[in-house]
C-alpha cells in the first residue's frame, strides 16, 4: 500500500470512528436529555411554571432538600475520617476495608430499601420496640434519610481516599515537627490540599442524594405532600398520566444534572493546574 | 543541644529497620548518616525526629529523655527529602507556618513574624520572593526555603533527610558548602542523612557509615577513609570512589 | 515501651468512627437481610427463589444488563478512543455528558427514553417504520440498561488508553505493522484489563438498576419484568419474606461480580503501589 492511500484510509477510519461516536451518544444521551425539556415545554411556560409551583411539587423539593441536607454532612464527615486512617496509616485489613467502603455500589437501589424495612419496618427487627415508643422511620423521613445515606454511601470516600493516597503524608509530618497539633494540622494542611476532591465528592454526593429513587421508593410510602420526594413526584404525575407536570418536575432534576457535570468539568480542570 | 542514643531498635513487622543503635553525639557537630538504601539512615533519622516510634532503647536531647515528649515539643527541624512544602502556601506563609501555629500565649506579634520570617528570606538569600507558591521556585529554592521553614521555630537540632537527593551536581555543591557555612555560624547540632560518600565526607565532621540497620563504623571523615572498620566500609567507600573517578575522567573529557 | 504510638494523631479516632458508621449504616443491614432469610427452611427458599416468574425475571436482568454491557463494551471503547485520540469542536461538551447517567437520577432517565424510544417517539417513530418496537419489549429494558452503563467502560477505558505510550504505537508502525494489526496486537492487549473492569461494573450495576428500567419495559411478567421489580412488588403485597429471599439471590450475584472485580482491579494495578 502506498502511503497516500494509507493516509487516506486512515482518515475515512478517524470520520468513521468520529460518527460511531456520536451517534451513540447521540442516541443514548443527548436526545434524552432534550426530550425532558421539550416535553416538559409542551404546552407552553405558563403551564411549565404552573407545574413546578404546585404545592406538592414544592413540598417534594423541601423534602429532597431536607433529605440532602441531613445525608451529605454525614457522608462527609466519614468520607474524611475513611480517607485519614486509610490514607495516613498502614494497619492489617485496609483492603477488606477499602472494599466494604465500596459495598453500596454492588447493592441494588431496591435492595438497600428493603434492608431499612428489614429492620425498623413494623414486621422488622426493631418495629415493635419502635412502635412502643411511637416512633416512625419506614414511611417517614428517617427512613428517607437512612436508605439514602447508604445509597451515597461511598461517594466522598471514594473521592477522598485516592487523592489523600497520592498525597502521601510528608506534610502532615512538616507540619507536626514545626509544632503545629492534629486539629492545626488537619485544617491548615490537609483541607486545602484536598479541597477540590472534597468538593467534587459532595456535589456527587449531592446529585445522588437528590436522585435517588428506587432505594426511596421503597421506604417511602409515597404520601404527597409529606414522604415525597422529587423523583418520587415525578413518577406519581407520570403514572397519573400527567406527562407535561411529570417533564416539568423532571426539568429541574435534569437542569441540576447539567449543573452538576460543568461543576465537574471545573473542578477537574481546576485541580490539573495545582 | 548533645544527642544521645542508646540501644535504639526499630522493625516494620518482621523486618528489622535499625538494631541496638548507640550514638553520641557533641553540641554543633555536623554529623552525617551514610550507607546505601535500606541501611536503614533515614529511619535512624526519623526515630530522633520522633517521626518514627522505636520498639526499644531511648534517645536523648542534652541528657532529657524524649521518649516521653510529643513530636512538637522536641522542637527538631526536619528538612525533608522532597522539602514537603506547603503547596498552597506562599513561601512567607510556610517559613511563618511554625510561629503562627503557636499558642496564643507563646505566638509572637505579626510584625514579629514578619520582621522573623524577613531576616529567613534574607539568610537564604530570596528576599523579595516571599510571595511565590513553591511550584514557581526551582530546586534548589525550595531546598532553601525547607531549610529556613525548619529554622523558623528556634530547633534545637536540625534533622535532614537527603538534602542534596533531588537537585543537579552543580546546585548540590553550591548548597552543601553554603549549609556548612551557615551550620557553623549557628551553631546548630546537625545530622544529614546521604547516599553519597563524597558529600558526607566533604562536609561532615563525623560520619556514622550504616549497613543493614547496624552502625558500621562511627569516625571523622579522615578515619573513616584512611582506616576502614570493617570491609564493608573499605568496599562501599571503593565503590562510590571508582565512581567519582569515572566522574572525574567524564568531566575533564568534556562529556557531563 | 514495646507500644507502638503512632506519630500522626487521630488514628484510632477516624478508624474507629470509619468502623461504627460503616456497621451501623451499611453492615448490619445487609446483615438482617441475612438474617432473615436464615428464618426460612431451605425448601420455602428454593421455592420462592425458583417460582416460575421469578426464574423469569432472572434470564430477563441477566440477559438484558449482559447485552447492555456488551453493547457498552464495543461503543464505550469507540467513545473512549474518540474523546483520547482525536480533537474536534464540542469534544469537551462529549466528554462531559458522558457522566450524564452518573448525574441524571434514574426516574427522569427513565421516563425520558420511554418517551424518545415509543411508538410515536423521537427515535421510536422510525424504529416502528422498520418494524422494530422498543419500549415495553425487552428491548426497551436493554435500552434503558445502554443508558446506565455508557459511563463505566468510557471512564474505566479513557485514562488506560491515554497512558499508553504513542512512542510504542509509532515503534509498531516502523516495524511495519499496519494501523489495525497496531491496535490488535499492541493495544487492545493493554486495554483489555481495563474494558473488562469497565464491563463488569455496567454488568454489575445493570444487574440491579430499577429506576430507569421500569417506566421503559412495561413490566410484563415472564417477559420484561425484572428482578428488583418482583422485590418491589413482593414489598407491596407486604410478602417481606419472598422480597428477602429474591434479595438474597440478588446480593449474592453481586457480591460474587463485587470480589471478581476487585481481584480484576488488583491484577492490573499489580504494578502500581499498593493501597
Amino acid at each position: 500500500m502506498t502511503t497516500g492511500n494509507r493516509k487516506a484510509k486512515d482518515r475515512w477510519v478517524r470520520a468513521g470512528l468520529l460518527l460511531i461516536a456520536v451517534l451513540f451518544l447521540g442516541i443514548f444521551l443527548i436526545v434524552p436529555l432534550v426530550a425532558v425539556f421539550a416535553k416538559a415545554l409542551e404546552e407552553g411556560v405558563s403551564v411549565y411554571a404552573a407545574a413546578v409551583a404546585e404545592s406538592d411539587a414544592l413540598a417534594a423539593i423541601k423534602l429532597t432538600l431536607l433529605i440532602t441536607g441531613i445525608v451529605v454532612p454525614l457522608n462527609l464527615i466519614f468520607g474524611l475520617a475513611a480517607g485519614w486512617c486509610i490514607a495516613k496509616f498502614s494497619f492489617p485489613g485496609k483492603s477488606f476495608l477499602l472494599t466494604l467502603i465500596d459495598l453500596p455500589f454492588a447493592v441494588s437501589p431496591v435492595i438497600s430499601g428493603l434492608i431499612f424495612v428489614l429492620v425498623f419496618g413494623a414486621q422488622g427487627l426493631l418495629g415493635p420496640w419502635l412502635d412502643q415508643y411511637n416512633v416512625k422511620i419506614i414511611f417517614a423521613v428517617p427512613g428517607i434519610a437512612l436508605a439514602t445515606a447508604f445509597v451515597t454511601f461511598p461517594f466522598v470516600a471514594r473521592e477522598l481516599i485516592p487523592i489523600m493516597q497520592s498525597q502521601g503524608k510528608e506534610e502532615e509530618e512538616a507540619a507536626l515537627t514545626l509544632g503545629a497539633n492534629g486539629w492545626k494540622t488537619f485544617w491548615r494542611i490537609t483541607i486545602p490540599n484536598i479541597k477540590w476532591g472534597l468538593l467534587y465528592g459532595v456535589i456527587l454526593c449531592s446529585a445522588r442524594a437528590i436522585g435517588e429513587f428506587g432505594a426511596v421508593s421503597v421506604v417511602s410510602g409515597h404520601i404527597r405532600g409529606m414522604t415525597n420526594t422529587v423523583p418520587l413526584h415525578v413518577e406519581i404525575l407520570y403514572n397519573e398520566y400527567q406527562f407535561v407536570a411529570s417533564f416539568a418536575v423532571a426539568s429541574i432534576l435534569t437542569l441540576l444534572a447539567i449543573a452538576t457535570l460543568i461543576a465537574k468539568s471545573i473542578i477537574e480542570e481546576r485541580s490539573h493546574v495545582h | 543541644m548533645s544527642i544521645e542514643v542508646r540501644n535504639l531498635s526499630k522493625d516494620y513487622g518482621q523486618q528489622a529497620a535499625v538494631t541496638h543503635i548507640n550514638l553520641q553525639i557533641n553540641t554543633g557537630e555536623m554529623v552525617a548518616f551514610l550507607g546505601p538504601s535500606g541501611s536503614g539512615k533515614t529511619t535512624l533519622l526519623r526515630l530522633i525526629a520522633g517521626l518514627e516510634e522505636a520498639k526499644e532503647g531511648q534517645i536523648l536531647v542534652d541528657g532529657i529523655d524524649t521518649q516521653e515528649q510529643t513530636i512538637q515539643e522536641r522542637k527538631v527541624g526536619f528538612v525533608f527529602q522532597h522539602y514537603a512544602l506547603f503547596r498552597h502556601m506562599s513561601v512567607f506563609d510556610n517559613i511563618a507556618f511554625g510561629l503562627e501555629v503557636r499558642s496564643r500565649k507563646t505566638r509572637p506579634s505579626k510584625p514579629e513574624i514578619k520582621r522573623r520570617v524577613e531576616e529567613l528570606l534574607r539568610l537564604i538569600q530570596l528576599e523579595g520572593m516571599g510571595d511565590r507558591l513553591p511550584a514557581q521556585l526551582s530546586g534548589g529554592q525550595r531546598q532553601r526555603v525547607a531549610l529556613a521553614r525548619a529554622l523558623a521555630i528556634e530547633p534545637r537540632v536540625l534533622l535532614l533527610d537527603e538534602p542534596f537527593g533531588a537537585l543537579d551536581a552543580k546546585v548540590r555543591h553550591e548548597l552543601r558548602d553554603w549549609l556548612r557555612q551557615l551550620q557553623k555560624k549557628l551553631s546548630i547540632t546537625t545530622i544529614f542523612v546521604t547516599h553519597d560518600q563524597e558529600e558526607a565526607l566533604a562536609i561532615a565532621d563525623r560520619v556514622v557509615v550504616m549497613n543493614q540497620g547496624k552502625i558500621e563504623q562511627f569516625g571523622t571523615a579522615e578515619e573513616v577513609y584512611q582506616r576502614p572498620a570493617t570491609p564493608f566500609v573499605r568496599s562501599f567507600l571503593e565503590r562510590s570512589g571508582v565512581r567519582r573517578g569515572v566522574e572525574e575522567v567524564a568531566v575533564q573529557a568534556g562529556v557531563i | 515501651m514495646g507500644k507502638q504510638r503512632r506519630v500522626i494523631p487521630g488514628f484510632g479516632l477516624t478508624l474507629g468512627y470509619t468502623v461504627i458508621y460503616l456497621s451501623l449504616l451499611v453492615l448490619i443491614p445487609l446483615g438482617v437481610l441475612l438474617l432473615k432469610t436464615t428464618s426460612l427452611s431451605f425448601e420455602q427458599f428454593w421455592q420462592i427463589a425458583t417460582a416460575d416468574r421469578v426464574l423469569a425475571s432472572y434470564r430477563v436482568s441477566f440477559f438484558s444488563a449482559l447485552s447492555a454491557a456488551l453493547i457498552n463494551s464495543v461503543f464505550g471503547l469507540v467513545v473512549a478512543w474518540v474523546l483520547v485520540r482525536f480533537s474536534f469542536p464540542g469534544k469537551r461538551v462529549l466528554d462531559m455528558l458522558v457522566d450524564l447517567p452518573f448525574a441524571l437520577p434514574t426516574a427522569v432517565a427513565g421516563i425520558s427514553l420511554t418517551a424518545v424510544f415509543a411508538q410515536n417517539g423521537w427515535i421510536g417513530q422510525y424504529l416502528e417504520a422498520w418494524g422494530i418496537k422498543v419500549a415495553f419489549t425487552p428491548l426497551g429494558v436493554v435500552v434503558a440498561l445502554i443508558f446506565i452503563g455508557i459511563p463505566f467502560v468510557v471512564r474505566t477505558v479513557q485514562p488506560v488508553l491515554a497512558e499508553i505510550d504513542k512512542q510504542v504505537e509509532e515503534a509498531a508502525a516502523t516495524l511495519g505493522a499496519s494501523a489495525w494489526q497496531t491496535f490488535r496486537r499492541v493495544i487492545f492487549p493493554q486495554l483489555f484489563p481495563a474494558l473488562l473492569t469497565g464491563f463488569s461494573l455496567a454488568f454489575a450495576r445493570s444487574l440491579g438498576e430499577y429506576g430507569s428500567v421500569v417506566f421503559i419495559s412495561g413490566n410484563m411478567p415472564m417477559k420484561t419484568e425484572i428482578t428488583p421489580l418482583i422485590i418491589m412488588t413482593k414489598l407491596e403485597q407486604f410478602d417481606y419474606t419472598g422480597a428477602t429471599a429474591i434479595a438474597t439471590v440478588m446480593l449474592a450475584a453481586s457480591f460474587v461480580l463485587l470480589l471478581f472485580i476487585n481481584l480484576l482491579q488488583w491484577r492490573c494495578s499489580k504494578h502500581q503501589l499498593p493501597y
